[in-house]
């Protein structure tokens, strides 16, 4: 299977020496190869970006609470909703679960030592911190007020703002995921260890080796589109101005080949995290195991097929609209086929209400929510009435906050004690669960209300009608924000004073729980042999009331 | 070391003539955009264009001495263009 082998640990090496202690010097970890450390500089890198993404959206929904605008002029609006856009899609929706989750436990679970580039890894977050930093630089400095989009002719003709470097800001942050998605690639090949047949990888692998095909396939695309809009509004090539001979509408299509299977790119993390969360708090082997890897595949397949359900009223043809509208629809199925798994996986399971699992239960509500309305979007003629409107801003938000973010905080969670070695407050990251699910439903609901009765997107003056849903949506904004805060503070403290985790606090299966926490350098003390099919739970005999009876520490699938 | 110069020119060898080929091609491309065919300009071009790809992936790629799985990840690409060209397409050829 492997032509490809790293070292393991060395016989010195022992449960006390973990990556954590391998060196406390800023060069240590700025230099370092170790995928663990480079998982943790990307999830510091993310947050940073989230909280900036986060503090813009905090101001434009302070703005949107009157209807006649408050502090900010229309131009202030748009740079202000473009910084929003550009810095959460880019810079942590896409890197959020791969690059932090995906870099530490994705090389652990497969029993590999590392990453299979190393060095790579490294100049992947490199990558992403100069073009991140820089484009926020650019956003903040002047800004840009094309929104995420940049469609021209706006951008390239008529905007006076700094279209061209976010543009490159963004076009170089994609080979970050380029380079990680590469690695990933090359990782669930050549790494796996001896045993670890392709059917036996945990569904989070097979999340993280579909989102990386996408990643590879796709993000060239994005740098393309960005590169036509620079030459053509810096060099005036005739490629999308119609006046010129260009073509507006091709940017679309070629930014929507993107960006739509971007949002796959969002998703599909977010469900491989959920199934290793279910499958551990409910007690139950993922049911239909082959079905919901198939299903990760189809989507990430068929989700490059239906971008232009995006341009149904841009001026597309009716045949096209037919072609992308059925497409659609089929995407939905798989979707479809990962949430009735889900469920039936929590049937007669000995379901444990820990905060990794709230989160994942809000991921499966909230999603499926997204999900559903984006069938509606997926019909030509309801997309004609709400394009454009609250309805497709709710309904994004749903799966890219509500579904991504969620199994994102639920991953965090349930790694955490890996990660650390330390156990968070478990109240207090439940009731931040709960307020994330109140606060965003009271956020984005309304907006699913006021879009249906006609309210526009990218607007900040509005009709009086509007105001209660605009004010609803603020105040659940600030609970939101709350909810957001709150992990900060636990598991801040959890670094500090919290009780020491033991190697597998939830009694998970998996080899990444088979190992010392926080994990030593290169990952296992003994190279790990797999000899069992994942979530193997019922065959333990691991009911929740015989977790404190049966010993499984160093157990599992490490032989 | 003179194993080394003959390796050296070896591996050289087959890009230079793949690049060499590559312009020459690029060559008639452009010679056959002055030459008053009609339609049948963007067939010739389209033709020589198709040439230029199988000797991209074949030789530069190196795809005739690759492993089975770099095919296979190859020919994904192409999948994933055609689709991307038949898609966009189905919106260019059939607006009115």
């Amino acid at each position: 299977m492997s032509e490809m082998t790293l070292p393991f640990a060395p016989a010195r090496e022992t449960a006390a020496t973990s990556y954590l202690g391998e060196g406390h010097t800023l060069t240590s970890w700025l230099l370092t190869t170790d995928h663990k450390r480079i998982a943790i500089l990307y999830a510091l890198s993310i947050t940073v970006f989230f909280f900036i993404g986060g503090i813009v959206v905090g101001l434009v929904r302070l703005e949107l609470i009157s209807p006649t605008g408050w502090f900010m002029t229309s131009d202030e609006y748009n740079r202000a909703f473009s910084i929003h856009g550009i810095v959460m899609v880019w810079f942590f929706l896409v890197p959020s679960i791969p690059a932090t989750m995906g870099n530490f436990i994705l090389p652990m679970m497969i029993g590999a030592p590392d990453v299979a580039f190393p060095r790579l890894n490294l100049l992947s977050w490199y990558l992403y911190v100069i073009g991140a930093a820089f484009t926020v630089y650019v956003l903040l400095s002047g800004g840009v007020d094309t929104g995420w989009t940049f469609y021209p002719p706006f951008s390239t003709g008529y905007s006076n703002s700094n279209v061209i470097p976010a543009a490159v800001g963004v076009f170089v942050v994609g080979f970050s995921s380029i380079a990680t998605g590469v690695n990933f690639l090359a990782t669930v090949h050549m790494l796996r260890a001896p045993g670890m047949t392709w059917f036996r990888l945990p569904l989070f692998a097979w999340s993280m080796y579909t989102v990386s095909m996408v990643m590879v396939l796709a993000t060239p695309v994005l740098a393309m589109s960005l590169l036509l809009i620079s030459a053509e509004r810096f060099f005036g090539f005739p490629i999308f101005d119609a006046t010129i001979g260009g073509d507006p509408l091709l940017f679309q299509h070629i930014f929507w080949f993107y960006s739509h299977p971007a949002v796959y790119i969002m998703i599909l993390p977010a469900m491989g995290v959920v199934s290793e969360v279910f499958a551990c708090f409910a007690r139950r082997r993922v049911f239909g195991y082959s079905f919901m890897v198939f299903a990760l595949l189809v989507i990430a397949v068929v989700g490059f097929m239906v971008w232009g359900h995006h341009m149904f009223v841009a001026g597309q043809s009716p045949f096209a609209n037919l072609v992308f509208s059925f497409l659609s629809f089929m995407v939905a199925v798989p979707s479809a086929i990962k949430v009735f798994n889900w469920t039936a996986t929590l049937y007669r399971g000995q379901i444990g209400l820990e905060a990794p699992m709230l989160y994942a239960l809000g991921f499966v509500g909230l999603f499926t929510i997204g999900g559903l309305t984006g069938l509606f979007l997926a019909s030509v003629p309801i997309d004609i009435a709400a394009t454009d409107s609250y309805f497709v801003v709710a309904h994004f938000h749903f799966i890219m906050v509500g579904g991504s973010v969620s199994a994102f905080m639920a991953g965090i969670h349930y790694w955490w004690p890996k990660v650390t070695g330390r156990l968070y407050n478990e109240f207090a990251a439940q009731c931040a669960a709960i307020t994330m699910f109140i606060g965003f439903n009271l956020t984005f609901m309304p907006q699913f209300v006021m879009g249906w009765l006609g309210m526009p997107r990218r607007y900040h003056l509005y009709p009086d009608v509007f105001q209660i849903w605009h004010v609803l949506s603020s105040g659940g904004a600030a609970v939101l924000a709350v909810a957001y805060l709150l992990p900060l503070g636990y598991l801040g403290w959890s670094l500090i004073g919290g009780q020491r985790a033991g190697d597998n606090p939830w009694a998970a299966t998996g080899l990444e729980w088979q190992t010392p926490s926080p994990p030593p350098r290169q990952n296992f003390l003994h190279p790990p042999r797999v000899t069992s099919e994942p979530y193997a739970y019922h065959e333990f005999g691991r009911a929740r009331e015989q977790d404190g009876e049966t010993s499984i520490s160093g157990q599992g699938d490490v032989s | 070391m003179s194993n080394g110069g003959s390796d050296m020119r070896s591996l050289w060898r087959g890009p230079l003539l793949a690049w060499i080929v590559l312009m020459g091609l690029f060559a008639i491309s452009l010679g056959s955009a002055y030459i008053p065919l009609g339609h049948g300009n963007v067939a010739v071009n389209l033709l020589i264009a198709a040439v230029m790809l199988a000797v991209l992936a074949t030789f530069l790629m190196d795809l005739k001495n690759a492993k089975s799985l770099v095919r296979i990840v190859a020919m994904a690409g192409l999948f994933w263009i055609m689709m991307m060209f038949s898609l966009t397409f189905s919106d260019y050829l059939t607006r009115w």
